[in-house]
């Protein structure tokens, strides 16, 4: 992968913060400027491609020499600077698609398999292996459009389908089909074949302004 | 005392990252992230220095000069890791705290071979009066999992498996694991040891 597709990667990432945070067209100029303040989620993001990319371009082998490991230097410097001041810590394995937002306020532990696209994901969230679950030693794989809701644990080898809304404080332990309401501590589905159009109950999505990009069917 | 507990926390850490390739670059790896394993030093020497007073003069005048050295590096880890451990907990040796973040550890009593995940309460007072303090025993090789809240008072026995998510509210025996909101036992014969890592 060439530098030009991580450049690419990252400037969406500040287009989708720009949008999601609803932010006046004046001060979306000053949002790269998180990329070099950890003061927001989007510092732990970058980091995180950054990671990616260079595991992805130099591995495990020796060829890279010097240059290799002073670029895992950097992402490993990165990475503490941003469980420091906003204590959110990606793992290297998990796999991050687009147009994902993370809050800022932090205290999040991703650790899944894979995470789809537009996904929202509030403080204090726990993504990770179980214990004492039935699927152990394995991690959760999300769909698109999901929202995790705050102090939340998923944990597990279990599969949560697309456009489903996860409540605040629930322990999700067991597989959930798309398009669900989900709730409790242990996860109890609330309702069945909800649509993201259903305004009402997504529109958590809504900033200030409304929802700031189309409603997917 | 100090460093035969301390040299049991590090093994507890694997090295097996460092093992594979005996580089100094993943020895470094290892250095950085070892969160717990910084948090469990400091608390450590506390918890040493904070025995000053049954001691004669001169063993009193470099304890409390090293509780002078434990107060800004307590704070630092408070602020930056989230760990607070106080240094009046009785804690056996070769504890294993694996992630940063809201990690509260009052005036408990834990026992050998313990790990501890993210964001765990284990408090020490719940609306009494001052002076009276209601202290929770934990026993030995409990895994502990993350956003776990423990009521203060409770006894816990040993090789026991509390899942994420749970609240503990009754009294635990040995070799269960509990689950959920109102702490349900769920198994009361769990083999906890590959968890552990023992």
């Amino acid at each position: 992968m060439a530098p030009k597709k991580l450049i690419k990667q990252i400037c969406a990432d500040v287009r989708w913060y720009g949008k999601v945070q609803a932010t006046a067209s004046c001060l979306r100029i000053l949002s790269p400027l998180c990329l070099v303040v950890p003061c927001s989620s989007l510092f732990s993001l970058m980091v995180h491609r950054f990671g990616v990319w260079v595991d992805h371009r130099y591995g495990d082998s020796y060829e890279g020499g010097y240059l290799r490991s002073i670029l895992k230097l950097l992402y490993w410097s990165g990475r503490y600077i941003s469980v420091i001041f906003r204590k959110i810590e990606i793992e290297e394995a998990a796999e991050l698609d687009s147009d994902i937002w993370l809050s800022n306020k932090g205290n999040i532990l991703l650790g899944p398999k894979q995470i789809g696209k537009n996904c929202i994901i509030n403080q204090n969230v726990t993504i990770g292996f179980g214990f004492g679950v039935g699927q152990e030693m394995d991690r959760p794989q999300l769909g698109d459009w999901v929202w995790v809701g705050a102090n939340s644990v998923i944990h597990g080898g279990i599969r949560i389908g697309s456009g489903v809304l996860i409540l605040p404080d629930s322990v999700v332990g067991k597989n959930i089909p798309p398009g669900c309401i989900v709730g409790g501590n242990p996860a109890k589905i609330i309702k069945r074949d909800v649509t993201i159009t259903d305004s009402k109950i997504f529109n958590v999505y809504a900033g200030p302004k409304g929802p700031p990009f189309p409603a997917v069917s | 005392m100090l460093f035969s507990n301390i040299k049991k926390d590090l093994a507890r850490y694997s090295l097996s990252s460092f093992q594979k390739k005996r580089d100094w670059l993943n020895f470094v790896r290892w250095l950085i992230f070892a969160y717990g394993f910084q948090a469990t030093v400091i608390y450590r020497l506390g918890y040493w220095a904070s025995s000053w007073r049954n001691d004669t003069a001169p063993v009193k005048i470099f304890k409390s000069a090293n509780l002078l050295v434990y107060g800004p590096l307590v704070f630092l880890i408070r602020i930056f890791y989230g760990i607070n451990i106080s240094r009046k907990a009785k804690i056996g040796s070769g504890l294993y705290i694996g992630h940063f973040g809201n990690i509260k550890l009052g005036k408990c009593v834990l026992g050998d071979c313990c790990s501890i995940q993210q964001s765990v309460h284990i408090e020490n007072v719940a609306g009494c009066k001052p002076g009276e303090e209601v202290i929770t025993h934990i026993g030995s090789r409990v895994w502990i999992g993350g956003h776990v809240r423990i009521h203060p008072g409770i006894e816990i026995g040993d090789n026991v498996t509390i899942s994420a998510g749970s609240v503990v509210l009754d009294n635990v025996p040995d070799n269960c694991l509990v689950v959920g909101n109102p702490g349900r036992i769920i198994n009361k014969n769990y083999d906890n040891s590959t968890i552990l890592g023992l």
